[in-house]
């Protein structure tokens, strides 16, 4: 059956500010030269993470954004590495993201809980990590080989010059994967409601569980490729936002903060646009976290 | 039907279930009692499919349930303790979940999938409930959507363990009027284990009473005297009469 999307007053005041914010965030980013490109690759970062809060709907472990939950970290850490010790060829770089994000979701999923904090306290223990390493690198005067090292927080293939088919071939991944789900939308939410309730061989749920570590690993790691560090807030809005459109809201919001923190990037360099990026994530995540009301023991947060 | 031909189970050393033999027929509800730990809910997990290192033998004489699936037996739905893991999804839409098993992958689901959703929402009256989360919903009411997620299933075969917990009194009139109608066109089978012993006295066809694995005793609610529960629960009761529909109705005393 379809619906025609209305817009609700309610809606539509959040809409037009975040809009109106987006707009003007952009308009001052080319005022003070900023590279289109640069400004529109960052936008299938926005895409990747859209989708990555959509399969929220059928993964209950998405409960925080990939900041909260470490995932961003690991990226960046593997991202350098690789950069570092490997290649540097975008389509590897891309592959070596996604093959170390697969195993850190699984460890998320075999050993964490995913109705307790225990995600977001694994998150501060790899951005702990991360942290460490970094000033490690910064204190021993080590200088990074990787071309605009710090752009990695805004996106690095934003800020590098990659094949026309790389942000083609995410932005159809970032497109296809969320279609497709929505199409297998019932079987797909029975199955998050763990295997005694899918009454189906357990291999299916196994193949599903699997392939929405692979999509959520593919989705990230794009994100993180081409919007960096500022993406981070997604899956808070999505979740804290009452009205009736959270879907347009998070992507105005995740367009948004994308463009301030590019603003940011011009204007004092790309570590305060990823730290302004990562205090907005921690924001949003306590917000929703702060305003979850839990009555009943049965999910109640540890 | 269901026929049980000496079911044995043994775990970490211990004989839980004892060459167990039962036969259950379509159209009844059977009634499992016994003390903690006697071994009802292994038991029922067996018949489920979900435990299968036993012995002996489980057969159901209904295609539909018949085929074993790994983890599970198709056909045969199982009221436990299992947890839904994703507490964002909302009570009705949980509910019609129930009927993916049924529907093909990329059609909607049937106006009868939405019929029978709808049906035991009703009658479970949960319907003011159908826009709430399912992290949001009370004990009492999050037992009855479970229950009504096992039923709509319609399996030939529902075995449900401990599902008058958390429910109160008009809850469990309600859920005893829908399991009656479950059976009641004589093809399906309820096996309800339960440790309120008047809620399996007033509603089961037929009692089983197990105890260190074995069937002790089995019969309609007349078994269900001061001297058997005095025997396998330990205690003095007072058995009076529903006088609506003459089952027996256990009483405890007050204590001395």
């Amino acid at each position: 059956m379809m619906t025609r999307m209305r817009i609700a007053r309610s809606d539509a005041v959040p809409i037009a500010l975040l809009a109106a914010a987006a707009l003007s965030a952009g308009a001052a980013n080319l005022l003070i030269n900023a590279s289109h490109s640069h400004l529109a690759l960052t936008l299938i970062g926005v895409c990747a993470y859209a989708a990555l809060a959509l399969l929220g709907d059928y993964d209950p472990y998405l409960l925080c954004d990939t900041i909260q939950s470490g995932e961003t970290a690991v990226g960046t850490l593997a991202l350098y590495a690789a950069a570092l010790f490997v290649t540097a060829d975008p389509y590897f770089l891309l592959a070596i993201a996604v093959l170390a994000l697969v195993p850190y979701q699984l460890f998320m999923k075999a050993v964490l809980s995913p109705l307790k904090k225990e995600i977001a306290l694994s998150g501060i223990a790899a951005q702990g990590i991360f942290a460490v390493i970094a000033i490690l690198i910064v204190v021993s005067g080590a200088r990074t080989s990787i071309p605009m090292a710090g752009s990695v927080f805004t996106g690095y293939f934003s800020a590098v010059s990659v094949p026309v088919a790389l942000p083609a071939a995410s932005l159809a991944l970032a497109v296809i994967i969320p279609f497709v789900l929505k199409t297998l939308n019932p079987e797909m939410r029975l199955l998050s409601q763990g295997a005694p309730f899918s009454r189906r061989p357990m291999w299916t749920h196994s193949v599903a569980t699997a392939g929405l570590v692979i999509a959520r690993s593919l989705l990230a790691a794009i994100s993180l490729l081409f919007a960096g560090w500022t993406c981070g807030i997604g899956i808070s809005v999505r979740r804290l936002y009452r009205g009736a459109l959270p879907d347009l809201v998070m992507v105005l919001s995740l367009v948004c903060l994308g463009q301030i923190a590019l603003l940011i990037e011009a204007l004092s360099g790309p570590l305060p646009a990823m730290a302004a990026s990562w205090a907005c994530s921690y924001a949003f995540f306590s917000l929703y976290y702060c305003r979850r009301v839990h009555v009943y023991d049965r999910y109640q947060q540890s | 039907m269901i026929d049980i031909s000496n079911l044995s189970l043994t775990i970490n050393g211990s004989a839980v279930l004892k060459d167990v033999s039962l036969t259950m027929n379509d159209g009844e509800i059977v009634g499992l009692i016994g003390r903690s730990g006697s071994g009802k809910t292994v038991f029922l997990k067996s018949i489920a499919g979900r435990i299968h290192s036993y012995g002996g033998t489980v057969s159901i004489q209904n295609p539909a349930a018949q085929e074993k699936r790994r983890g599970s037996r198709k056909g045969v739905s199982y009221y436990g303790a299992a947890m839904p893991q994703n507490p964002e999804e909302t009570l009705y839409n949980f509910l019609l979940l129930a009927r993916v098993p049924f529907k093909k992958p990329f059609r909607p689901f049937s106006d009868y999938d939405r019929q029978v959703t709808e049906e035991y929402l009703l009658a479970l009256d949960l319907a003011r409930y159908g826009e709430a989360k399912i992290s949001a919903l009370p004990d009492g009411i999050f037992r009855l959507m479970m229950l009504a997620h096992t039923l709509i299933s319609e399996s030939p075969v529902v075995i449900l363990d401990n599902p008058t917990n958390d429910l109160d009194i008009a809850s469990v009139r309600l859920f005893r009027n829908a399991l009656t109608r479950y059976v009641i066109n004589g093809s399906r089978i309820a096996i309800v284990s339960s440790n309120d012993l008047n809620f399996i006295s007033q509603t089961a066809d037929r009692i089983v009473i197990l105890e260190d694995g074995l069937i002790v005793e089995t019969g309609t609610a007349d078994i269900m005297n001061a001297n058997t529960i005095k025997r396998y629960f330990g205690i003095n009761v007072l058995i009076s009469r529903n006088i609506y529909n003459g089952k027996p109705e256990i009483h405890l005393f007050p204590d001395a």
